[in-house]
């Protein structure tokens, strides 16, 4: 690469290196951000990325696949894989069609990243299950919290993009997306 | 390689057939000039490219995933007894997996690194202050950079980017007349690609934008005839180095 060029408005000569430093950082900011929903000041969505939730949304049916009778495994983990993105996609339509200023990567990639406290309810019913402790009063809380937890997060985030009329149709479908992968989470 | 030859000669001689010795170095010599030929011109190739690494990163997690989903389904469909020795279901959820793993991998470095070095193009999104998603496609082309694209590298890159949609198609085919599940996962793949593709494309209309009437006046016929100038050079290259 010849330095002549080095001055150019754009990330066509940018180091390989560097690409990828700045796509962990970006994870990992998102990350946390999700998981600490406070302190709202930057638009850390500017950067979207679809590392996390690819990552989250397989352990996600990667544990439901775990939880399955035998036999029924594949189906449960292409059923978790695709309510996840064909839920992600269905609620960002939704929202835009609704006349939120979102993007649809930007919406897919929250949503993606807005799962994370489920998959660790996720994490702690399973490994409740194998201890033995299979109480379905425990499960309830944990689930329960969990998509508190990932609700909240993702409706703060829902809540500026749209006019105040309509948030509470924005809001449903978002809510019922988590309800519906708590649920999976629940029965399975 | 070249060390063969000897080597049967001497192992030939020590039979006594010594007539069938030279005509067994004479065919054997014969097809080794065909693979001494075959291996030049590759080698010339890879020297033509001017980043090797990066085409090898350009095809490898393609390449690695379609090897994936077709072994397993060889495996699954020709083995006997297949389902016995592992459970269809984890066949599935490691094929998948795995599948995914590499295409998104794969799609990460097509769109940030091998698009950039080998064609000088990238595109991305950002947001501006109203918070509009604002598509971007950048080309050295496009910013009237005249920098040079090495012939053989692009036509590498357009032509792998192409065939790869297609192949998950044909798998996807095959899967669906069978009614299997795994067919849900060529979707993705062909997803994945197409989108990358659909990128590129996008990029290189912008940079065509830039120099509208040159392209028009010359037209696909001088992509063709600049692909058929390069290889009728690398051979007379070759039989230069022969003489």
């Amino acid at each position: 690469m010849s330095e002549s060029t080095s001055s150019l408005p754009s990330t066509l000569e940018e180091p390989v290196w560097k690409t990828i430093l700045t796509e962990l950082q970006q994870i990992g900011v998102k990350l946390f951000f999700v998981l600490v929903p406070i302190n709202r000041k930057v638009n850390i969505l500017a950067k979207w990325d679809l590392w996390g939730p690819l990552v989250l949304c397989m352990t996600f049916a990667m544990f439901l696949s775990f939880n399955a009778p035998s036999g029924q495994g594949d189906i449960m983990f292409a059923t978790g894989f695709f309510i996840v993105w064909i839920g992600a996609v269905v609620v960002t339509v939704n929202a835009i069609i609704l006349g939120s200023n979102i993007s649809i990567f930007q919406s897919v990639c929250l949503l993606g990243y807005c799962i994370a406290p489920l998959v660790l309810a996720e994490a702690i019913n399973t490994l409740l299950g194998l201890v033995g402790l299979d109480i379905i009063f425990i499960k309830l809380v944990v689930t329960f919290i969990s998509f508190v937890w990932s609700t909240f997060a993702a409706l703060s985030f829902f809540f500026k993009t749209v006019e105040m009329k309509k948030v509470a149709l924005v809001l449903y479908p978002v809510i019922l997306f988590f309800l519906a992968i708590a649920w999976l989470i629940l029965v399975c | 390689m070249e060390l063969d030859a000897p080597v049967e000669v001497a192992a030939a001689a020590t039979t006594g057939t010594t007539a069938a010795a030279t005509e067994a170095v004479a065919v054997t010599g014969s097809a080794m000039d065909g693979v001494k030929k075959v291996f030049k011109f590759l080698l010339a190739l890879v020297r033509k490219t001017e980043h090797p690494f990066v085409i090898v990163f350009h095809i490898i997690f393609k390449l690695i995933a379609l090897l994936v989903y077709v072994l397993v389904d060889i495996f699954e469909t020709f083995v006997p007894f297949s389902s016995k020795l592992v459970s269809e279901s984890n066949t599935f959820i490691f094929t998948f997996i795995a599948v995914v793993i590499f295409c998104a991998t794969d799609f990460w470095v097509v769109k940030n690194v091998s698009g950039r070095i080998l064609v000088g193009m990238r595109w991305w999104s950002t947001l501006d202050a109203k918070g509009n998603q604002i598509w971007r496609f950048e080309s050295f082309r496009a910013y009237g950079v005249d920098k040079s694209m090495n012939v053989f590298e692009v036509a590498l890159f357009w032509s792998v980017m192409l065939v790869t949609p297609m192949a998950w198609a044909v798998l996807f085919v095959l899967s669906l007349i069978r009614l299997k599940l795994i067919c849900v996962l060529c979707l993705v793949a062909i997803v994945l690609g197409v989108a990358n593709l659909i990128g590129y494309v996008r990029c290189q209309k912008d940079a065509r934008g830039v120099v509208t009437s040159f392209v028009k006046r010359t037209g696909r016929a001088a992509g063709a005839q600049a692909a058929r100038k390069y290889i009728e050079h690398q051979f007379r290259e070759l039989n230069e180095d022969e003489v």
